[in-house]
Protein backbone atom coordinates (compact mmCIF):
# COMPACT_ATOMS: atom_id res chain seq x y z
CA UNK A 1 0.00 0.00 0.00
CA UNK A 2 1.09 3.11 -1.02
CA UNK A 3 2.22 5.32 2.40
CA UNK A 4 0.47 8.61 2.97
CA UNK A 5 2.05 11.60 3.40
CA UNK A 6 1.33 13.66 6.26
CA UNK A 7 1.83 17.53 7.06
CA UNK A 8 3.51 17.97 10.11
CA UNK A 9 1.08 19.85 11.78
CA UNK A 10 -1.93 18.22 10.68
CA UNK A 11 -3.61 15.47 13.08
CA UNK A 12 -4.58 12.55 11.07
CA UNK A 13 -8.03 11.25 13.63
CA UNK A 14 -8.51 6.90 12.95
CA UNK A 15 -12.82 6.91 12.96
CA UNK A 16 -13.78 3.41 13.63
CA UNK A 17 -17.44 2.08 14.07
CA UNK A 18 -19.32 -0.44 12.26
CA UNK A 19 -20.83 0.85 8.95
CA UNK A 20 -24.31 -0.90 8.83
CA UNK A 21 -26.13 0.88 11.61
CA UNK A 22 -23.94 3.90 11.96
CA UNK A 23 -23.74 5.11 8.36
CA UNK A 24 -25.39 8.39 8.78
CA UNK A 25 -23.34 8.98 12.29
CA UNK A 26 -20.17 8.48 10.55
CA UNK A 27 -21.08 11.12 7.48
CA UNK A 28 -21.62 13.49 9.86
CA UNK A 29 -18.53 13.03 12.52
CA UNK A 30 -16.23 13.26 8.92
CA UNK A 31 -17.63 16.35 7.93
CA UNK A 32 -17.94 17.85 11.66
CA UNK A 33 -14.05 17.01 12.05
CA UNK A 34 -12.50 17.13 8.63
CA UNK A 35 -14.47 21.05 9.07
CA UNK A 36 -12.34 21.59 12.32
CA UNK A 37 -9.24 21.02 10.89
CA UNK A 38 -8.72 17.13 11.38
CA UNK A 39 -8.07 14.50 8.07
CA UNK A 40 -9.83 11.24 9.36
CA UNK A 41 -8.89 8.01 8.02
CA UNK A 42 -11.74 5.49 8.17
CA UNK A 43 -13.37 2.59 6.47
CA UNK A 44 -15.21 4.91 3.79
CA UNK A 45 -11.25 5.26 1.82
CA UNK A 46 -10.62 1.29 1.82
CA UNK A 47 -12.86 0.14 -0.79
CA UNK A 48 -10.55 1.26 -3.83
CA UNK A 49 -7.77 -0.43 -1.91
CA UNK A 50 -6.33 -3.78 -3.25
CA UNK A 51 -5.44 -4.80 0.25
CA UNK A 52 -7.79 -7.35 2.31
CA UNK A 53 -9.95 -5.19 4.61
CA UNK A 54 -7.98 -5.98 7.91
CA UNK A 55 -5.10 -5.19 6.51
CA UNK A 56 -5.98 -2.04 4.93
CA UNK A 57 -7.50 -0.76 8.33
CA UNK A 58 -4.88 -1.53 10.56
CA UNK A 59 -2.38 0.23 8.23
CA UNK A 60 -4.46 3.19 8.48
CA UNK A 61 -4.64 3.05 11.81
CA UNK A 62 -0.87 2.63 12.65
CA UNK A 63 -0.43 5.80 10.75
CA UNK A 64 -2.98 7.60 12.89
CA UNK A 65 -2.44 10.19 15.93
CA UNK A 66 -5.96 9.47 17.52
CA UNK A 67 -8.34 6.63 17.68
CA UNK A 68 -12.03 7.32 17.83
CA UNK A 69 -13.99 4.63 18.80
CA UNK A 70 -18.22 4.63 18.03
CA UNK A 71 -19.67 1.88 19.33
CA UNK A 72 -23.62 1.24 18.40
CA UNK A 73 -25.84 -1.42 19.18
CA UNK A 74 -24.12 -3.83 16.15
CA UNK A 75 -21.45 -5.68 16.76
CA UNK A 76 -20.33 -5.75 12.88
CA UNK A 77 -19.14 -8.09 10.57
CA UNK A 78 -15.62 -10.12 11.27
CA UNK A 79 -12.34 -10.74 9.26
CA UNK A 80 -12.64 -14.60 7.39
CA UNK A 81 -11.71 -16.80 10.41
CA UNK A 82 -12.22 -14.53 13.33
CA UNK A 83 -14.58 -13.98 15.57
CA UNK A 84 -13.44 -10.79 16.78
CA UNK A 85 -15.38 -7.82 14.56
CA UNK A 86 -13.33 -4.95 12.61
CA UNK A 87 -14.18 -2.32 15.49
CA UNK A 88 -12.72 -4.65 18.48
CA UNK A 89 -9.47 -5.66 16.28
CA UNK A 90 -9.07 -1.84 15.58
CA UNK A 91 -9.88 -0.96 19.10
CA UNK A 92 -7.01 -3.69 20.30
CA UNK A 93 -4.59 -2.48 17.63
CA UNK A 94 -5.33 1.35 19.28
CA UNK A 95 -4.75 0.31 22.48
CA UNK A 96 -1.39 -1.81 21.96
CA UNK A 97 -0.19 1.35 20.34
CA UNK A 98 -0.92 3.23 23.06
CA UNK A 99 -2.60 5.87 21.23
CA UNK A 100 -4.90 8.70 23.10
CA UNK A 101 -8.44 7.14 22.70
CA UNK A 102 -11.74 8.54 22.59
CA UNK A 103 -14.92 6.27 23.17
CA UNK A 104 -18.57 7.39 22.78
CA UNK A 105 -21.50 4.48 22.80
CA UNK A 106 -25.12 5.14 21.98
CA UNK A 107 -26.82 6.27 25.03
CA UNK A 108 -30.18 4.38 26.78
CA UNK A 109 -32.52 6.71 25.35
CA UNK A 110 -30.73 7.05 22.08
CA UNK A 111 -33.74 5.92 18.96
CA UNK A 112 -31.92 2.73 17.43
CA UNK A 113 -34.26 1.18 15.26
CA UNK A 114 -34.45 -3.09 14.83
CA UNK A 115 -32.18 -2.50 11.51
CA UNK A 116 -29.50 -1.65 13.78
CA UNK A 117 -29.77 -3.64 16.59
CA UNK A 118 -27.62 -7.26 16.51
CA UNK A 119 -29.41 -10.39 16.37
CA UNK A 120 -26.70 -13.10 15.98
CA UNK A 121 -26.80 -14.60 19.76
CA UNK A 122 -23.07 -14.96 19.55
CA UNK A 123 -22.41 -11.69 18.53
CA UNK A 124 -24.54 -9.81 20.85
CA UNK A 125 -22.77 -11.50 23.65
CA UNK A 126 -19.81 -10.37 21.94
CA UNK A 127 -20.74 -7.01 21.71
CA UNK A 128 -21.86 -7.07 25.53
CA UNK A 129 -18.17 -8.40 26.24
CA UNK A 130 -16.73 -5.42 24.28
CA UNK A 131 -19.28 -2.63 26.00
CA UNK A 132 -18.09 -4.34 29.84
CA UNK A 133 -14.64 -4.32 28.74
CA UNK A 134 -14.96 -0.31 27.91
CA UNK A 135 -16.87 0.38 30.80
CA UNK A 136 -14.24 -1.01 33.15
CA UNK A 137 -11.09 0.37 30.90
CA UNK A 138 -12.23 3.85 29.83
CA UNK A 139 -13.78 7.06 30.81
CA UNK A 140 -17.07 6.71 27.85
CA UNK A 141 -19.63 9.45 26.43
CA UNK A 142 -22.66 8.71 25.59
CA UNK A 143 -24.56 10.01 22.36
CA UNK A 144 -28.21 10.20 21.25
CA UNK A 145 -27.74 11.04 17.75
CA UNK A 146 -25.19 11.88 15.41
CA UNK A 147 -24.70 15.19 15.80
CA UNK A 148 -24.62 15.03 19.49
CA UNK A 149 -21.73 12.25 18.73
CA UNK A 150 -20.02 15.20 16.71
CA UNK A 151 -20.15 17.78 19.49
CA UNK A 152 -18.89 15.51 21.86
CA UNK A 153 -16.29 14.56 20.10
CA UNK A 154 -15.24 17.94 19.06
CA UNK A 155 -15.15 18.72 22.63
CA UNK A 156 -13.41 15.64 23.78
CA UNK A 157 -10.82 17.07 21.42
CA UNK A 158 -10.19 19.90 22.03
CA UNK A 159 -9.71 19.26 26.11
CA UNK A 160 -7.28 16.76 24.57
CA UNK A 161 -5.24 20.07 22.63
CA UNK A 162 -5.39 21.77 25.26
CA UNK A 163 -3.92 19.39 27.83
CA UNK A 164 -1.05 18.76 25.27
CA UNK A 165 -0.79 22.18 25.02
CA UNK A 166 -0.50 22.95 29.10
CA UNK A 167 2.20 19.83 28.99
CA UNK A 168 4.15 21.32 26.35
CA UNK A 169 3.92 24.99 28.23
CA UNK A 170 5.66 23.24 31.71
CA UNK A 171 8.03 21.34 29.77
CA UNK B 1 -54.62 17.64 -0.12
CA UNK B 2 -50.95 17.73 0.78
CA UNK B 3 -48.47 19.55 -1.42
CA UNK B 4 -45.47 20.58 0.64
CA UNK B 5 -43.00 18.32 1.95
CA UNK B 6 -40.28 18.84 4.43
CA UNK B 7 -37.36 17.71 5.99
CA UNK B 8 -35.19 18.69 9.36
CA UNK B 9 -31.54 18.85 9.53
CA UNK B 10 -29.02 19.23 12.17
CA UNK B 11 -26.59 22.00 11.77
CA UNK B 12 -23.05 20.01 12.10
CA UNK B 13 -21.08 21.65 14.42
CA UNK B 14 -17.35 22.50 13.78
CA UNK B 15 -14.11 24.30 15.46
CA UNK B 16 -13.43 27.07 13.21
CA UNK B 17 -10.22 28.53 14.70
CA UNK B 18 -8.45 25.72 16.03
CA UNK B 19 -6.19 27.93 17.53
CA UNK B 20 -8.00 29.46 19.85
CA UNK B 21 -8.19 27.78 23.32
CA UNK B 22 -11.40 27.46 23.62
CA UNK B 23 -14.04 24.78 24.07
CA UNK B 24 -16.78 25.32 22.74
CA UNK B 25 -17.55 24.83 18.58
CA UNK B 26 -17.72 28.36 17.08
CA UNK B 27 -19.54 27.38 13.67
CA UNK B 28 -21.69 25.35 11.97
CA UNK B 29 -22.38 24.11 8.83
CA UNK B 30 -25.33 23.92 6.98
CA UNK B 31 -25.45 20.62 4.89
CA UNK B 32 -27.89 17.79 3.46
CA UNK B 33 -26.98 14.36 2.49
CA UNK B 34 -27.75 13.11 -1.17
CA UNK B 35 -27.99 10.08 -2.45
CA UNK B 36 -26.01 9.65 -5.94
CA UNK B 37 -26.34 5.91 -6.50
CA UNK B 38 -28.37 3.10 -4.78
CA UNK B 39 -26.35 0.63 -6.40
CA UNK B 40 -23.32 0.85 -5.70
CA UNK B 41 -24.15 3.11 -2.76
CA UNK B 42 -22.84 6.15 -2.46
CA UNK B 43 -24.45 8.56 -0.07
CA UNK B 44 -22.72 12.02 1.00
CA UNK B 45 -23.42 15.09 3.26
CA UNK B 46 -23.61 18.04 0.73
CA UNK B 47 -23.19 21.74 1.31
CA UNK B 48 -26.02 24.32 1.28
CA UNK B 49 -24.36 27.31 -0.38
CA UNK B 50 -26.64 29.58 -2.33
CA UNK B 51 -23.74 31.98 -3.68
CA UNK B 52 -22.79 28.78 -6.19
CA UNK B 53 -24.86 29.12 -9.03
CA UNK B 54 -24.26 25.19 -9.48
CA UNK B 55 -23.95 21.84 -7.95
CA UNK B 56 -20.49 21.44 -7.80
CA UNK B 57 -19.05 17.64 -7.43
CA UNK B 58 -15.89 16.64 -6.70
CA UNK B 59 -14.02 14.74 -9.72
CA UNK B 60 -12.67 12.35 -6.95
CA UNK B 61 -16.23 11.82 -6.11
CA UNK B 62 -17.53 10.99 -10.01
CA UNK B 63 -14.64 8.34 -10.08
CA UNK B 64 -15.14 6.49 -6.90
CA UNK B 65 -18.50 5.32 -8.19
CA UNK B 66 -19.12 5.72 -11.55
CA UNK B 67 -23.37 6.67 -11.98
CA UNK B 68 -25.01 7.89 -14.32
CA UNK B 69 -24.56 11.80 -15.77
CA UNK B 70 -24.46 13.69 -18.76
CA UNK B 71 -22.30 16.58 -20.36
CA UNK B 72 -24.17 19.20 -21.27
CA UNK B 73 -21.34 21.54 -21.57
CA UNK B 74 -17.52 21.58 -22.14
CA UNK B 75 -15.54 24.14 -20.43
CA UNK B 76 -18.32 26.05 -18.15
CA UNK B 77 -16.51 29.37 -16.39
CA UNK B 78 -17.91 29.51 -12.82
CA UNK B 79 -17.62 32.30 -10.50
CA UNK B 80 -17.54 31.10 -6.48
CA UNK B 81 -15.91 33.65 -3.81
CA UNK B 82 -14.35 35.44 -6.75
CA UNK B 83 -12.59 32.22 -7.76
CA UNK B 84 -13.11 31.59 -11.45
CA UNK B 85 -13.16 27.49 -11.85
CA UNK B 86 -13.52 26.09 -15.52
CA UNK B 87 -15.35 22.75 -15.39
CA UNK B 88 -17.78 20.61 -17.70
CA UNK B 89 -21.43 21.22 -16.86
CA UNK B 90 -23.20 17.59 -16.22
CA UNK B 91 -26.64 16.27 -15.65
CA UNK B 92 -27.87 13.93 -13.62
CA UNK B 93 -30.72 12.62 -11.21
CA UNK B 94 -30.37 14.00 -7.46
CA UNK B 95 -31.68 12.31 -4.40
CA UNK B 96 -32.06 14.55 -1.37
CA UNK B 97 -32.19 12.13 1.39
CA UNK B 98 -34.07 12.45 5.11
CA UNK B 99 -31.75 12.75 8.19
CA UNK B 100 -31.30 9.22 8.59
CA UNK B 101 -30.36 8.96 4.77
CA UNK B 102 -33.84 8.05 3.14
CA UNK B 103 -34.63 9.05 0.04
CA UNK B 104 -36.49 11.79 0.72
CA UNK B 105 -37.19 14.05 -2.57
CA UNK B 106 -35.44 13.60 -6.06
CA UNK B 107 -34.29 16.29 -9.11
CA UNK B 108 -34.63 15.00 -12.66
CA UNK B 109 -31.70 16.47 -14.91
CA UNK B 110 -29.89 18.77 -12.33
CA UNK B 111 -26.91 20.66 -14.06
CA UNK B 112 -23.90 20.16 -12.23
CA UNK B 113 -20.55 21.07 -12.50
CA UNK B 114 -18.19 18.29 -12.36
CA UNK B 115 -15.07 20.44 -10.43
CA UNK B 116 -10.85 18.97 -10.98
CA UNK B 117 -9.89 18.24 -7.50
CA UNK B 118 -6.91 21.23 -8.00
CA UNK B 119 -9.52 23.92 -8.68
CA UNK B 120 -12.58 22.31 -5.85
CA UNK B 121 -12.14 25.08 -3.04
CA UNK B 122 -14.78 23.82 -0.87
CA UNK B 123 -13.45 22.00 2.53
CA UNK B 124 -14.41 18.89 3.86
CA UNK B 125 -17.36 18.36 1.27
CA UNK B 126 -17.42 16.49 -1.96
CA UNK B 127 -20.64 18.29 -3.09
CA UNK B 128 -22.29 21.50 -2.79
CA UNK B 129 -26.08 22.23 -3.22
CA UNK B 130 -26.07 25.47 -5.48
CA UNK B 131 -28.74 27.64 -5.97
CA UNK B 132 -30.23 27.62 -9.67
CA UNK B 133 -29.75 23.41 -9.79
CA UNK B 134 -31.43 22.80 -6.33
CA UNK B 135 -31.68 25.36 -3.97
CA UNK B 136 -34.29 27.41 -5.64
CA UNK B 137 -36.26 24.24 -5.60
CA UNK B 138 -36.49 24.07 -2.05
CA UNK B 139 -37.46 26.74 0.82
CA UNK B 140 -34.81 26.65 3.77
CA UNK B 141 -35.03 27.99 7.18
CA UNK B 142 -32.45 27.93 9.34
CA UNK B 143 -33.38 27.79 13.37
CA UNK B 144 -29.67 28.59 14.83
CA UNK B 145 -31.03 28.55 18.18
CA UNK B 146 -32.04 24.92 18.16
CA UNK B 147 -29.50 24.30 15.57
CA UNK B 148 -31.40 22.68 12.59
CA UNK B 149 -32.34 23.67 9.34
CA UNK B 150 -35.67 22.61 7.73
CA UNK B 151 -35.88 22.58 3.56
CA UNK B 152 -39.39 22.43 2.25
CA UNK B 153 -40.15 22.18 -1.06
CA UNK B 154 -43.57 20.44 -3.73
CA UNK B 155 -44.66 17.28 -2.91
CA UNK B 156 -44.40 16.24 -6.61
CA UNK B 157 -40.81 15.48 -5.88
CA UNK B 158 -41.22 13.56 -3.00
CA UNK B 159 -39.68 9.80 -3.05
CA UNK B 160 -42.29 9.15 -1.24
CA UNK B 161 -45.49 10.35 -2.84
CA UNK B 162 -44.01 9.46 -6.29
CA UNK B 163 -42.31 6.04 -6.24
CA UNK B 164 -42.02 5.45 -2.60
CA UNK B 165 -42.52 2.11 -3.07
CA UNK B 166 -39.46 2.00 -5.00
CA UNK B 167 -36.70 -0.58 -4.64
CA UNK B 168 -34.76 0.36 -1.93
CA UNK B 169 -31.57 -2.20 -1.04
CA UNK B 170 -31.58 -3.22 2.24
CA UNK B 171 -28.15 -1.55 4.24
CA UNK B 172 -26.99 -5.04 5.36
CA UNK B 173 -26.95 -6.00 1.11
CA UNK B 174 -25.69 -3.04 1.08
CA UNK B 175 -22.67 -3.62 3.47
CA UNK B 176 -22.29 -7.11 2.12
CA UNK B 177 -21.05 -5.38 -1.18
CA UNK B 178 -19.15 -2.71 0.50
CA UNK B 179 -17.23 -6.37 2.07
CA UNK B 180 -17.27 -8.24 -1.35
CA UNK B 181 -15.77 -5.38 -2.82
CA UNK B 182 -13.01 -5.82 -0.17
CA UNK B 183 -12.63 -9.12 -0.96
CA UNK B 184 -13.73 -10.20 2.60
CA UNK B 185 -16.06 -13.35 0.82
CA UNK B 186 -17.09 -14.93 3.47
CA UNK B 187 -17.96 -12.53 5.77
CA UNK B 188 -20.20 -10.86 2.55
CA UNK B 189 -22.24 -14.34 2.24
CA UNK B 190 -22.73 -13.65 6.22
CA UNK B 191 -24.19 -10.49 6.03
CA UNK B 192 -26.37 -10.60 2.36
CA UNK B 193 -27.55 -13.92 4.20
CA UNK B 194 -28.51 -11.93 7.27
CA UNK B 195 -30.25 -9.22 4.90
CA UNK B 196 -32.09 -11.85 3.73
CA UNK B 197 -33.78 -13.15 6.82
CA UNK B 198 -34.26 -9.67 7.97
CA UNK B 199 -36.41 -9.51 5.20
CA UNK B 200 -38.16 -12.59 4.69
CA UNK B 201 -38.69 -12.19 8.79
CA UNK B 202 -40.84 -9.02 7.35
CA UNK B 203 -42.65 -10.31 4.88
CA UNK B 204 -43.54 -14.18 5.88
CA UNK B 205 -42.79 -13.88 9.33
CA UNK B 206 -45.14 -11.30 10.26
CA UNK B 207 -42.10 -9.44 11.77
CA UNK B 208 -41.09 -12.71 13.83
CA UNK B 209 -37.39 -13.29 13.33
CA UNK B 210 -36.38 -16.61 12.17
CA UNK B 211 -33.09 -17.48 11.00
CA UNK B 212 -31.67 -18.81 7.57
CA UNK B 213 -32.21 -22.28 8.74
CA UNK B 214 -35.94 -21.86 10.05
CA UNK B 215 -36.26 -20.34 6.02
CA UNK B 216 -34.84 -22.73 4.08
CA UNK B 217 -37.21 -25.43 4.90
CA UNK B 218 -40.27 -22.68 5.70
CA UNK B 219 -43.41 -23.80 4.12
CA UNK B 220 -44.58 -20.40 4.12
CA UNK B 221 -41.52 -19.34 1.32
CA UNK B 222 -43.32 -22.97 -0.79
CA UNK B 223 -46.46 -21.46 -0.38
CA UNK B 224 -46.41 -17.87 -0.99
CA UNK B 225 -42.88 -17.92 -3.34
CA UNK B 226 -41.87 -19.44 -6.61
CA UNK B 227 -39.82 -22.61 -6.80
CA UNK B 228 -37.08 -20.86 -8.34
CA UNK B 229 -36.49 -18.25 -5.34
CA UNK B 230 -37.26 -21.46 -2.99
CA UNK B 231 -33.75 -22.80 -4.91
CA UNK B 232 -32.27 -19.67 -4.27
CA UNK B 233 -32.89 -19.28 -0.70
CA UNK B 234 -31.66 -23.10 -0.29
CA UNK B 235 -28.70 -21.90 -1.94
CA UNK B 236 -27.88 -19.25 -0.06
CA UNK B 237 -28.86 -20.95 3.51
CA UNK B 238 -25.90 -23.77 2.33
CA UNK B 239 -23.43 -21.35 1.73
CA UNK B 240 -24.32 -18.92 4.40
CA UNK B 241 -23.46 -21.98 6.68
CA UNK B 242 -20.32 -23.10 4.49
CA UNK B 243 -19.09 -19.35 5.87
CA UNK B 244 -19.89 -19.07 8.68
CA UNK B 245 -19.35 -22.78 10.32
CA UNK B 246 -16.79 -23.93 7.52
CA UNK B 247 -19.58 -27.28 7.44
CA UNK B 248 -17.80 -29.03 4.75
CA UNK B 249 -14.69 -26.92 4.50
CA UNK B 250 -14.99 -25.27 1.10
CA UNK B 251 -13.32 -21.86 1.09
CA UNK B 252 -16.05 -19.53 -0.22
CA UNK B 253 -15.04 -17.74 -3.64
CA UNK B 254 -15.40 -14.75 -5.27
CA UNK B 255 -18.27 -16.08 -7.58
CA UNK B 256 -19.59 -17.52 -4.39
CA UNK B 257 -20.44 -14.04 -2.56
CA UNK B 258 -20.75 -12.53 -6.12
CA UNK B 259 -23.94 -15.13 -6.91
CA UNK B 260 -25.35 -15.19 -3.07
CA UNK B 261 -25.13 -11.40 -3.14
CA UNK B 262 -26.93 -11.23 -6.71
CA UNK B 263 -29.57 -13.72 -5.64
CA UNK B 264 -30.22 -11.97 -2.17
CA UNK B 265 -31.05 -9.04 -4.70
CA UNK B 266 -33.61 -11.15 -6.71
CA UNK B 267 -35.09 -12.63 -4.23
CA UNK B 268 -35.73 -9.16 -1.86
CA UNK B 269 -36.58 -7.21 -5.69
CA UNK B 270 -39.36 -10.30 -5.59
CA UNK B 271 -40.38 -10.05 -2.11
CA UNK B 272 -40.79 -6.23 -3.01
CA UNK B 273 -42.57 -6.05 -6.22
CA UNK B 274 -44.93 -9.18 -4.44
CA UNK B 275 -45.81 -6.27 -1.56
CA UNK B 276 -46.19 -3.62 -4.23
CA UNK B 277 -48.87 -5.00 -6.02
CA UNK B 278 -49.25 -4.15 -9.76
CA UNK B 279 -48.78 -0.90 -10.92
CA UNK B 280 -51.90 0.80 -11.94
Amino acid sequence: MAKKTKPSNETIVFLSSTFRDLAPHRETLKLALESSGYRVFGMELFTANVNPPLETCLAELDQSDIYIGVIGEYYGSCPPGSKKSYTRLEYERARERGMPMFIFLTADDAQVTPAQIERDAKKLKRLNALKAHLKKNHTLAFFKDANEAAWQILAALRKHELKLREIAATK
Amino acid sequence: MKTITSARYDLVPSIRATSVASLSPTSFIAAIPVILSESPPLTTLALVEPTSPFCCIHEALVSRIQFRYSVLKRELLLKIYGHELRCDLASLELTLADKDFFPWVRFPNVPVAIVPAKRWIFESVQFVLGYESCLQHLKITFAFRHRYLRASTSSKFDVAQKDAREFVEPSGLIEAEELFRGQAFESAVAMAAAALEERLSQALGKNRFESMSYWVGAASVRKNLPPNIGRKIRRIGELRNEAVHHSSGKRISRVDAQRVIRDTRDILRHLWLQQRGPVT
